[in-house]
């Protein structure tokens, strides 16, 4: 499996091995740790050695891979377009294949296994408590696919959405799974088979819906662009819920009844930016509802600063991500702004750990209503 | 390439990792496998065809990273007790092998130390760690309506700290300086712990200036925890003209002409023929295609230029005949930035010298296009090298009357073994540098290794020959110290002494420099 690995990505492991470093400086991982073994150029020359067998694929070499929140930045940078994250991915496969990893990755497939989400916890409760039973499951053009993380940590950012939809009209039902997670942890830790049976999982009963919309960038990303590998392609689009209430802001359907009160500073989250494109919509949104362009951090848009909860960073190398989260949270302060909107449940929970006062853009949109 | 397993690393003496976690916290002090390696190769060419091989450089035994002057005080009384070398790092981003830990020793990291410390609006001074990277300290100075006027192409890679250390130049140093020019102040800390700190002030006659004793000292005097510089207000307009010239000594001639009617432009960049073909002018410029996110994507004629460039890069001597057959031109840029009423006056009178000395004025286009693409360079470097081939700079700088020897003398040397190209860059009114860029191929690591030898070789004896100086901007490491001698004479000797007075038993960065 390993040459399969190398001949996949030959082009983009000799090229990073021989680039001068030059996305170090938006690097994430390289950023928090300032070694030269986490920029880009330092993790992909690992790889580089692993290939040439000049150093032994163990555990302690197959860790630099999992040094990356997937975030992107240094593709954003780099005039080749290397996808650095999807390289470093399919090695985080590749030492699970071989029994490498990090002893946590193994013990988040056990959880997600057991209880079809990340935390190990029982989220059908939950979920029977936020999704009144109407809409559980039920058919409709629209279908809401909520994902773990925002019933986890974010139950309110549910009846938010709901609140937003039945508001404006949305002919919508709830995607109502027994496995709330769409897999994206799973895949980016590296435990492939778990990310295809939870794929297949949810295939057969989103097909119900024209179109699918999450707030969770990541579940949104990896529906639409890696289901096709778990042979679970959906044949609806998949669309952050900020592209898709977008829509309803030119029709004019979305008028806030009041001004949404506080400052806010809106954190591009590396998902719905580098990965889906998403970056004015949820910035319109925001505009009307608070009636003034949001405050930018310094490093926004294509450059916006990663908040260190992507890649399974949290689960595998929680030190780091809390650096890069502590980093954004004083970019946020620098903002000026009194509270951190975002529409990411991840970013929401991280940036909100950190620190900072966090916001999902849905919440805000549902208390101008 | 499939290269043998490495001998393992030779395990680290834990004595000394619990010493300097006692000392800076163990979470400053790293002896993992993935950081010995990536500290053991910098930017040098040589080390990166050791990995295009599949071998590795010399690994340190550890790495420390330091988080502010205290910590660099604590690790050099430690080191010099326990005869432990150290070798400062910033970037890692040096072209000369600068910050190899050759025979052991820790590797000292500043990048920990990445403050900005000060930033005085009226004085127009900034005082900043050592350690942070480049492209983070000029935006961060945008923001608040600063520049430093700094561009170095390794700007994304390397730090404030190195800058000074290595003597650095950036793209833009006609008009703002080298960063000997910027530099106010800095603290040092010497080989025994002690900490220097020199004296801010715009001048001094106070005897030898101490600042500048540590400005491309290279890691060998002591360590640079911060440095205070000039900055200037964000220019108001950046105009840019380029110039078709017949040959390259028509070029040189309006680049001193125009430094000596007293214009001080930005940007000066004279393309010779070859890398004016490479490059291309503004219609080349405009034949790169753009995505949506504004990146340069390749049309058909960088295509053919790429399979031409492979051939001769394998070919040196076909690289010659071909040479022959390429149009006469020469592009010259000048860019001129900051106020706008004395820009466009500088700009006005730098285009009339330019056409009045054989110049065909090309409008602004190839100017915009090089601003746009200028770190372009840095990222053609990968597919040289994953073709298999490898490519280097060669940095020079002479007066006016010998910069033609020069040139001429090291592109005769080097084409026998490699393709070679050249720009002229940084331009003064008694001279200018020279910017060569070689590549070459060989399939074997020590026959790529020694025509690389044999390139460099050439070069330093053709340009000592000529009356140049060996570097310009990228500094000495380990590459150029052979040279030493010969570049400084009886001066070598000072520097020497100096070194043996500070650190008799040469723990901090030995052997570069040629200490």
């Amino acid at each position: 499996m390993a040459k399969k690995l190398w001949s996949a990505h030959q082009r983009e492991i000799d090229y990073c091995t021989y680039c001068p470093k030059l996305s170090r400086f938006v690097c994430p991982v390289g950023l928090a740790t300032r070694s030269e073994a986490y920029t880009p150029t330092g993790k992909m020359t690992m790889l580089h050695l692993l290939r040439s067998g000049a150093v032994p694929y163990n555990a302690e070499t197959a860790a630099s891979a999992y040094k990356c929140t997937g975030c992107r930045s240094c593709t954003a940078t780099c005039e080749h377009r290397i996808d650095v994250a999807t390289v470093l991915e399919a090695a985080r496969a590749e030492s699970v294949r071989r029994g490498v990893a990090p002893p946590a990755v193994a013990e988040h497939d056990a959880r997600v296994r057991s209880h079809g989400n990340p935390f190990g916890a029982d989220l059908a409760k939950t979920a029977a408590e936020v999704v009144p039973a109407a809409y559980r499951g039920r058919r409709a053009e629209v279908g809401y696919f909520v994902g773990c993380a925002t019933l986890r940590h974010s139950p309110q950012v549910v009846r938010d959405t709901i609140k937003l939809f039945e508001a404006l009209g949305v002919d919508f039902g709830v995607h109502f799974p027994e496995r709330w997670c769409s897999g994206y942890p799973s895949l980016s830790l590296g435990n492939v088979e778990t990310f295809r049976a939870l794929a297949r999982g949810h295939r057969d009963a989103l097909a119900r819906y024209s179109v699918v919309v999450s707030g969770c960038p990541g579940c949104v990303r990896t529906m639409r662009d890696r289901y096709p590998e778990g042979k679970a392609a959906l044949s609806a689009p998949v669309l952050h819920v900020s592209a898709f209430l977008e829509r309803y802001l030119t029709q004019g359907k979305l008028k806030p009844a009041r001004k949404y009160g506080k400052l806010v500073a809106w954190h591009d989250p590396c998902y719905l930016n580098r990965y889906l494109g998403v970056v004015e919509p949820p910035r319109r949104l925001l505009e009307t509802a608070t009636g003034a362009p949001p405050r930018e951090f310094r490093w926004c848009r294509r450059d916006a600063a990663c908040s260190g909860a992507g890649g399974g960073m949290t689960v595998t190398n929680r030190a780091i991500a809390r650096e890069i989260a502590r980093a954004r949270v004083d970019e946020f302060r620098a903002t000026g702004a009194e509270e951190l909107v975002t529409g990411c449940p991840s970013c929401v929970r991280w940036l909100g750990k950190a620190g900072a006062p966090t916001r999902d853009l849905v919440s805000v949109l549902a208390d101008s209503l | 390439m499939q290269a043998k397993p490495a001998e393992p690393l030779a395990p680290t003496d834990p004595e000394l990792l619990r010493q300097l976690a006692d000392l800076v916290g163990p979470e400053n002090v790293s002896a993992t496998l993935p950081d010995r390696l990536a500290y053991s190769r910098d930017l040098w060419p040589f080390t990166t065809i050791e990995v295009q091989h599949g071998h590795l450089g010399p690994a340190p035994d550890g790495i420390v990273w330091a988080r502010s002057i205290e910590d660099i005080s604590k690790i050099l009384r430690w080191a010099r007790d326990r005869r432990v070398r150290i070798v400062p790092f910033g970037g890692g981003s040096g072209v000369c092998g600068g910050t190899f830990a050759s025979g052991g020793g820790f590797i000292l990291d500043l990048k920990r130390m990445d403050r900005i410390l000060s930033l005085d609006p009226v004085s127009l001074t900034l005082k900043a760690e050592a350690g942070i990277i480049g492209e983070r300290l000029e935006r961060e100075l945008n923001a608040r309506g600063f520049t430093m006027g700094h561009f170095p192409s390794s700007i994304y890679c390397s730090t404030f700290g190195g800058w000074v250390a290595t003597r650095s130049a950036g793209q833009l140093s006609t008009k703002y300086g080298k960063i000997e020019d910027m530099i106010l102040g800095l603290t040092a800390v010497l080989p025994d712990g002690r900490v220097m700190e020199t004296r801010v002030a715009p001048r001094t006659a106070a005897g030898p200036s101490l600042t500048q004793l540590f400005v491309g000292s290279e890691g060998t005097l002591g360590v640079i925890a911060d440095a205070t510089v000039r900055v200037w207000p964000v220019p108001e307009v950046r105009l840019f003209r380029g110039y078709a010239f017949p040959d390259v000594q028509s070029g040189l001639t309006a680049i001193r002409r125009t430094l000596h009617a007293g214009v001080r432009p930005a940007a000066v960049r004279l393309y010779d023929e070859l890398d004016t073909f490479i490059i291309g002018t503004g219609k080349g410029a405009a034949a790169m295609r753009k995505d949506a996110d504004g990146h340069a994507s390749p049309g058909l004629k960088k295509v053919l230029l790429h399979k031409a460039q492979s051939l001769a890069i394998a070919y040196p001597r076909v690289a010659g005949l071909f040479e022959d057959l390429l149009p006469e031109t020469c592009l010259l840029i000048l860019g001129f930035e900051g106020g706008k009423e004395l820009s466009e006056v500088e700009e006005s009178v730098a285009r009339r010298l330019c056409v009045e000395a054989g110049g065909k004025d090309l409008g602004p286009e190839p100017g915009r296009s090089w601003w746009e693409r200028r770190y372009s360079v840095s990222f053609s470097l990968s597919p040289v090298y994953e073709e298999g081939n490898f490519a280097d700079t060669i940095e020079m700088a002479t007066t006016w009357d010998k910069i033609q020897a020069l040139y001429d003398g090291v592109r005769a040397t080097v084409r026998k073994h490699a393709m070679i190209m050249a720009h002229f860059s940084h331009a003064y009114p008694e001279g200018v540098s020279v910017y060569f860029t070689f590549a070459g191929a060989s399939r074997d690591r020590q026959q790529a290794q020694a025509l690389y030898q044999k390139v460099w070789s050439g070069a330093m004896e053709a340009c000592i020959a000529a009356g140049g100086t060996i570097t310009h901007h990228h500094g000495v490491g380990v590459l150029k110290a052979p040279w030493m001698a010969a570049e400084h004479g009886l001066g070598l000797e000072l520097i020497q002494a100096l070194k043996r007075q500070l650190d008799p038993d040469n723990l901090l960065n030995p052997g570069k420099l040629g200490l």
